[in-house]
């Protein structure tokens, strides 16, 4: 019997589109397909393996189940199905490579491509980073933001051993409120949790599950309470005045997404006469696909004019020269 | 007080206007950009010094100092106005003014590094290799290193630095940056 579509991220991409966050120029897969392509950078889950077949096979599947096209226990059954095609084996590794290529690695083990549960963390962390991606989008539309500006950091999955995360919140950069884990939607410990330079079960991603099957995700806090707890910005402003500085998320501005253009077979001395006079640049998961400069980006660069205007009239004046 | 003047060219739209109209009664979030702006500016300005002439002098490697300051300018809004703020201790107020330093509370002198291996260093890290010498004339105390006669540190009762306009961005490069930031920030408001 086919898996049921993961239900949660179809409900937060669904009140993602309804309120606006995510355009609605897309239908809910090619959404998915588009977080899909934003987290698939993060090719963890191949670590130690070279066989470039079974890599690009496992890519196409997790990105068919991010899409919503086939559940989990599809998406394990395939990459069981993959390794056996391709003869895998935890004591020889794949027969079409070189001795050598792949050291051979205890039956069962994490290091065993064909284990349950180096297949399931491969799965199960991927869909976490994309339910948590989604909750992330779902929850930072401007309504969603002013009537629960905070994120609490709960277990939602209990562990043997679970890991001390009110350390990490410390590490952090945070502070404990009446023993919660609890920071604004947008606020950069929320990144500093999931950063690999932090912790090195981090898969650098500022929305749950942060790390390798932490069991851990978020549980939105209301207005009230988070007034009541005292929850502030992390340089102490206001709830309101860090909201209306639109705090960024690794992955964008919050509810901002950044305009596409599509570019396909388009003369190419004309891409380059559009990317000229806009400032876009090409996106480098899709080449055919003119992203428009973000404001940061347009900060940056007038920042780096400024800067040099500046470095000029300080050079003139060392010469005795008129500043320009 | 600083006046920004900002130029706009944007296709018009009613919520457009709507919005940058409420944007300028509730100044705020502009602000907010503003001095998260100048902040960047700030950051980036500091890290682009390459002003290490002491360390280049002495042969020595720089200590970072600019990179480690740069990480401690803050930013603040309000609806009147945005504004950067910098510790007291970065020393960066010298952009605006000259200033004296003396030794610590029961110190005599203040310790200027002479030599390559003690830039970035005090007089603490090298206990029992220096001695204390004086010229004849009682001008110029220093320490050396004992086993090589090095001048280790000079030895000053202060020292008086003077002002330095260029330790931070010149008021015109504030001025240029905010009214840039302005009006991608009006003119995002007025298109989207």
């Amino acid at each position: 019997m086919p898996d049921e579509l993961p239900d949660p991220i179809a409900a937060e991409l669904k009140l993602a589109v309804d309120r606006g966050v995510l355009p609605t120029s897309l239908d809910t897969a090619g959404i998915r397909a588009e977080i899909a392509a934003e987290l698939r950078v993060k090719s963890f889950f191949m670590a130690k393996c070279s066989h470039a077949h079974y890599l690009d096979w496992s890519k196409k599947i997790i990105d068919k189940m991010a899409a919503g096209e086939i559940g989990e226990g599809q998406a394990r059954t395939a990459m069981y199905e993959m390794l056996k095609i391709y003869g895998y084996t935890p004591e020889g590794g794949f027969p079409d490579q070189p001795p050598g290529t792949m050291e051979p690695v205890m039956r069962g083990s994490l290091q065993d491509l064909s284990s349950y549960r180096r297949v399931n963390l491969i799965v199960r962390t991927q869909f976490d980073l994309f339910h948590g991606r989604a909750q992330q989008l779902s929850g930072s539309s401007p309504e969603r933001l002013a009537g629960a500006p905070a994120w609490e950091l709960v277990r939602i999955e209990e562990r043997t051993v679970p890991r001390d995360w009110p350390s990490r919140w410390k590490i952090a950069g945070g502070s404990l409120v009446d023993g919660r884990m609890i920071a604004l939607k947008g606020d950069p410990i929320w990144g500093e949790l999931g950063s690999s330079g932090n912790f090195q079960d981090a898969l650098d991603v500022d929305h749950p599950p942060f790390a390798f099957e932490s069991g851990m995700g978020w549980k939105e806090i209301d207005l009230e309470e988070t007034q009541a707890k005292g929850i502030t910005g992390p340089e102490g402003e206001s709830i309101e005045e860090f909201l209306a500085s639109q705090p960024q998320t690794l992955l964008g501005p919050q509810a901002l997404p950044t305009p596409r253009i599509s570019m396909k077979d388009v003369d190419p001395d004309l891409v380059a006469a559009v990317e000229k006079a806009t400032g876009a640049t090409a996106d480098p998961e899709n080449p055919t696909t003119l992203v428009a400069p973000s404001k940061a980006s347009r900060y940056a660069a007038l920042r780096k004019r400024i800067l040099e205007e500046e470095d000029a009239r300080q050079a003139a004046a060392r010469n005795g020269g008129t500043p320009p | 007080m600083n006046v920004v003047k900002v130029d706009l060219s944007a296709k018009l739209t009613g919520a457009g206007i709507q919005r940058a109209i409420t944007a300028l009664r509730d100044r705020r979030a502009l602000h907010a950009e503003m001095a998260r702006e100048a902040v960047a500016l700030t950051q980036d300005y500091l890290l682009s010094r390459t002003n290490h002439a002491t360390a280049e002098r002495l042969g020595a490697k720089p200590t970072g100092f600019y990179s480690r300051i740069s990480k401690t300018v803050r930013g603040d809004a309000t609806a009147d106005a945005a504004r950067i703020r910098m510790p007291r201790t970065t020393g960066l107020g010298r952009a605006f003014h000259s200033v004296v330093i003396r030794p610590g509370p029961g110190k005599m002198f203040l310790t200027i590094p002479a030599c390559a291996r003690t830039y970035g260093k005090t007089a603490g890290d090298f206990a029992g290799q220096l001695a204390f010498v004086q010229k004849i004339d009682k001008r110029t105390p220093m320490l050396v290193f004992k086993d090589t006669g090095e001048v280790a540190f000079w030895l000053r009762r202060l020292v008086k630095q003077e002002q330095n306009r260029a330790l931070l961005p010149s008021d015109r490069a504030y001025a240029d940056h905010v009214s840039g930031v302005a009006e991608i920030y009006l003119s995002d408001l007025l298109e989207s």
